[in-house]
């Protein structure tokens, strides 16, 4: 029976104990808990209690221990040395499992680039030439082709997804459905009046009066200083035109 | 006067006759107590509340830690009177008592023979270093010829503990 899992890098932190002894103050009697290392007689752990001259009573102890891999410990047991009795006995581990002890495990350990690389080069997984001839290279190749159709049509569907939130939004903006309702609603008219003359917006304005006394006064006068001579190029034009439209009428009398 | 007035302005501004340096330390609690089973009293007859199992009661247990053997005393004082109940007319009878349940290191076991109780208090001498667990137990029964019924309602009586410096 497996005292503790054997996963790798799982170390015993400290070892809780709990233990009712029964006995006579006069008697002798020392509880030990121990566990044997997996590959040796000796206890990686061991713990005593020396009850001599002492009552019985109920012992509750949590005891830490320096960080001890936990694959190394072996069968563990309680045992009462001397006159007396054990009873509600319970004995408990508290253990650290390092998830990184194994880089491969998860991507974020330090250290998974090198221990994948040196997976695949176990494994012959790197710089293997496929085999064409194989039937599973066409289906995988068909798989990995549909895997990226699908990665285009997803990434298409999101493109097309955000600029339909945007025109959404953009029409928001502008939007005055309902506004204008309000607006022509008399009832919102009047009440709307009501709070702007409860403000006494419109009353300041309406008891401000406007005293004239600036006078202005025209100070400035135009003379003609220059001398304004006929356009004769315009009458000429002017001249011109008139003659060239006589000889489209004298056309159409004829 | 007035140069005799500016002179002593310039002296104590320039530095101070007297200056006080405090030195500041912390003492981390050495005598810590604590509920770890809050207490609940069973009624197993209308003239009887009792926080013994059997009773349908639960019988409250405190822990208390020490940091440094041999400068502590707790004093345990059981209930004598209700902190709060319905108005009871009859005479009350308690009892109680304060036991070791259960001891962190093997020698603190000799507590409980070691306890000094004076009437409804309890003083234990902690010379170890460690946690010890206290069962306290509570038991009223109401009425001069335990035969009057409580009147109903909710009762509640107060269990001191208290950390002496010795």
């Amino acid at each position: 029976m497996e005292l503790l899992p054997k996963n790798s890098g799982l170390t015993v932190e400290g070892v809780f104990h709990r233990y009712t002894i029964t006995k006579d103050q006069a008697a002798d009697a020392t509880v030990s808990i121990t566990n044997k290392h997996i590959k040796s007689n000796n206890n990686i752990y061991e713990y005593v209690d020396v009850w001599d001259n002492l009552p019985g009573n109920t012992k509750v102890k949590f005891d830490p221990t320096p960080s001890l891999l936990g694959n190394l410990f072996g069968p563990g047991a309680i045992t009462l040395d001397g006159n007396g009795e054990l009873s509600n006995v319970h004995v408990s581990y508290q253990y650290r499992y390092d998830t990184c002890y194994n880089p491969l495990n998860d991507p974020t350990c330090p250290g998974f680039d090198e221990a994948f690389l040196q997976y695949m080069l176990n494994n012959n997984l790197l710089n293997a030439s496929p085999n064409i001839t194989d039937p599973l290279y066409d289906e995988i190749i068909q798989y990995q082709l549909e895997q990226q159709a699908e990665v285009d049509e997803i990434e298409a569907a999101n493109v097309e997804a955000e600029e339909t939130v945007e025109d959404q939004s953009f029409e928001d903006k502008f939007s005055v459905s309902g506004t204008a309702q309000q607006l022509t609603d008399p009832i919102k008219q009047q009440s709307l009046m009501q709070e702007l003359m409860g403000v006494g917006s419109l009353d300041e304005y309406s008891q401000i009066s406007i005293i004239d006394v600036v006078t202005i006064t025209d100070v400035v006068e135009i003379k003609d200083v220059a001398e304004i001579k006929d356009n004769y190029r315009a009458l000429r034009n002017l001249a011109q035109d008139k003659t060239h439209r006589r000889m489209v009428r004298l056309q159409y009398e004829e | 006067m007035r140069t005799l007035t500016t002179i002593t302005f310039l002296l104590s501004s320039a530095c101070a006759w007297a200056v006080d340096s405090p030195i500041s330390g912390d003492v981390s609690a050495n005598c810590s107590i604590y509920t770890t089973t809050p207490g609940e009293y069973g009624n197993p007859n209308p003239y009887t509340l009792s926080t013994a199992a059997a009773s349908g009661g639960s019988d409250p247990i405190v822990r208390v830690d020490i940091g440094s053997a041999g400068y502590w005393k707790t004093k345990f004082t059981y209930p004598n009177s209700f902190s709060s109940s319905p108005v009871l007319v009859d005479n009350l009878t308690f009892t109680g008592t304060v036991t070791v349940s259960s001891v962190s290191v093997a020698s603190m076991s000799v507590y409980e023979s070691n306890k000094v109780s004076v009437a409804n208090t309890v003083t234990y001498d902690h010379t170890i270093a460690g946690s010890s667990w206290h069962k306290i137990t509570s038991q009223v029964t109401y009425g001069s010829a335990d035969n009057t019924a409580f009147p109903a309602g909710s009762y509640t009586a107060l269990v001191t503990i208290s950390c002496i410096a010795k």
